[in-house]
């Protein structure tokens, strides 16, 4: 639809004619009165074609014109609201608080996560990016679990190497000591 | 009576051993005054070290895991009769312990040092010590002068 169809222009010739008539008009009155009417139907129409060409940039945005003193304007929508702070942070929680798990000496998969391929042995807090709590649960469970031989000490059980890494060693948290 | 983990690590052998193994370990548990509250097996596997029990080398074992309740008092006795046992190669009781149920803190873990509370206290302790780098010894003679050879 294009938009001298929708104006009720049959041809392009009438659609020159009828701004032509805007334009030209000798009553001021009528002249505004009739660019109204065109505005409002146009207004709801969208369009690129050409449309801010054809029609005074006053009158590009005239659908409704609110004024300060307007008695539907008025009402205090625009007052502070009383909420929460929306750029607050959310709280940080490492991955076993988060999950709620509690470290066991007897599930030493999970603690087999928490120690050195190479070397077997527990990586440090700066690494694991748990909290000190856990760390130290963590820690105390994988030397009850290595003491039980369910864990070795010097190296980490082959059948878990491929297990999902839970942190990078290479990205700690906090710089190494060495 | 609290509740003990105790671990167990019996050596390899035919299933109707296993059983009379432990069914005498059981029965060492309840004459002590103790109950049984669960049984756990974990299996038949290779042990991650060999181990050396009564003469003999370990390099697979039985694991299982009592949870007892045993008058604390019977533990040191439970432990020194199970290091008789021949079938048992390695033995170990901790104390059982419930799941913690504290906050995570995380958060101030990770604020910058200024900030953290453990930073806080360990300034605070300082100010409260002498500064060897600006002591001055006082001598409290009351002369301007240093009385002794110097």
């Amino acid at each position: 639809m294009s938009l001298s169809q929708y104006l009720g222009a049959k041809s392009r010739e009438h659609k020159h004619f009828l701004l032509e008539f805007i334009y030209k008009s000798e009553n001021r009155a009528q002249q505004n009165q009739f660019l109204h009417t065109l505005v409002l139907r146009a207004a709801t129409y969208v369009t690129d074609c050409g449309f801010a060409g054809c029609v005074p940039t006053s009158y590009r945005a005239t659908t409704a014109r609110f004024s300060s003193t307007d008695a539907k304007i008025t009402t205090n929508n625009d007052e502070p609201v009383e909420m929460d702070n929306p750029y607050k942070k959310e709280r940080r929680q490492c991955i076993l608080c988060k999950l709620n798990i509690t470290p066991d000496y007897k599930n030493y998969r999970l603690l087999s996560q928490f120690q050195s391929p190479y070397t077997g042995r527990i990586y440090g807090r700066h690494i694991t990016g748990l909290c000190k709590a856990k760390q130290d649960l963590v820690e105390n469970e994988i030397r009850k679990a290595q003491n039980c031989a369910y864990m070795p000490y010097y190296y980490k059980d082959k059948v878990f190497l491929k297990d999902p890494k839970l942190f990078d060693p290479e990205n700690p948290v906090r710089a190494h000591r060495f | 009576m609290p509740t003990y983990e105790l671990a167990l690590m019996l050596r390899a052998m035919p299933k109707p051993e296993l059983k009379t193994t432990l069914t005498r370990i059981s029965h060492a548990i309840f004459d002590r005054g103790g109950i049984i509250r669960n049984i756990e097996n974990l299996g038949f596997r290779p042990m991650p070290y060999k181990t050396t029990a009564h003469g003999l080398v370990h390099r697979e074992a039985n694991y299982f895991v009592f949870k007892i309740d045993t008058p604390t008092k019977a533990v040191a006795d439970l432990k020194e009769e199970y290091r008789r046992d021949v079938d048992v190669v390695r033995q170990r009781v901790f104390l059982s312990q419930e799941p913690s149920k504290n906050d995570c803190t995380l958060e101030e873990e990770l604020l910058p040092p200024a900030y953290r509370k453990d930073v806080q206290n360990m300034i605070d302790a300082g100010k409260t010590q002498v500064n060897r780098f600006t002591y001055k010894f006082k001598y409290n003679s009351g002369l301007d002068y240093y009385p002794f050879q110097k």
